[in-house]
């Protein structure tokens, strides 16, 4: 399966690349997949007992997970800007 | 993204009030279906290529040190919560691309997990809509970093707002970048 969905990643970009399916913009497919299976992931999420009782807890697991990484992103970033980075504005 | 917001909270209501069998496989196909489609967004930008040519050596350096930034300091996670590391550096690898990350890793891993990398990659994404133009007096790179894989799409105006053109560029490299490294270090990790 893993495997399934990066070729259907690289041929999605090779079939963009070669210009083809531009009509399938319109429908808006990124979207309306994404709400599908968002939908199916939080009707998982519902039908599991157990997991109910968690969801205090996703809220602040996700909350350490964004903070940490977008600090670290800052940090790294910054830094490289800061003393490496020599290209300056064309 | 109320839009999404919404599917995952009628996704969750329909769960626990009504009992149908979803077979593996729509899941399954479904997110191939979504990968696909954004492989032929991304591909059909025919600007893009060439652009990204001028301020590659810039782009890289950006892209490499946001990742190792979102991994290294979100996985310090697993110090706060009950998360192993393959979970906090799992939840850490979406960058911002919450739909993606969360749909994924509720696919490969488990939903529970899906669903905190949904809501981190959410939280992301709303305190980058805060957080770029204070951090951008200080440093643009640092910036467009909080973006993450969204400084391509949704947060792209942000930035180009709060820095200049040749930011703006990285910003949007970085984030096709990372675009692309989502699935690839998510199929990774899990």
């Amino acid at each position: 399966m893993m495997v399934g969905i990066l070729i259907a990643f690289l041929i999605g970009i090779f079939i963009g690349l070669k210009g083809w399916l531009k009509w399938l913009k319109k429908i808006k497919p990124v979207l309306w997949s994404t709400v599908l299976l968002l939908f199916f992931m939080g009707y998982e999420i519902g039908n599991d007992d157990t997991l109910l009782f968690q969801i205090k807890e996703i809220g602040f697991t996700a909350l350490y997970i964004a903070v940490f990484s977008i600090i670290g992103s800052i940090l790294f970033t910054s830094i490289y800007e800061k003393f490496f980075k020599k290209e300056k504005t064309k | 993204m109320i839009l999404l917001l919404s599917a995952v909270v009628a996704g969750i209501i329909s769960g626990i009030y009504f009992n149908v069998y979803i077979p593996n496989n729509l899941t399954t196909i479904l997110l191939m279906f979504l990968v696909f489609s954004v492989g032929v967004d991304i591909g059909s930008e025919e600007k893009i290529l060439s652009k990204l040519k001028i301020n590659m050596k810039n782009i890289l350096f950006q892209s490499i040190l946001t990742i190792l930034g979102s991994l290294i300091f979100g996985s310090l996670a697993i110090f706060f919560t009950d998360l192993n590391l393959k979970e906090a550096l799992g939840a850490s690898a979406g960058f911002g691309w919450y739909s993606l990350s969360g749909v994924m890793i509720s696919n490969l891993y488990s939903p529970v997990l899906g669903a905190i990398s949904f809501t981190a990659n959410v939280i992301r994404e709303i305190l980058a809509i805060i957080l770029i133009p204070l951090v951008a007096k200080w440093s643009p790179l640092g910036a467009a970093s909080i973006g993450g894989a969204t400084s391509m799409d949704t947060m792209l105006g942000v930035i180009a707002k709060s820095t200049n053109k040749e930011t703006t560029l990285i910003a949007f490299g970085q984030g096709v970048i990372l675009s692309l490294s989502v699935p690839v270090l998510i199929t990774i990790i899990f």
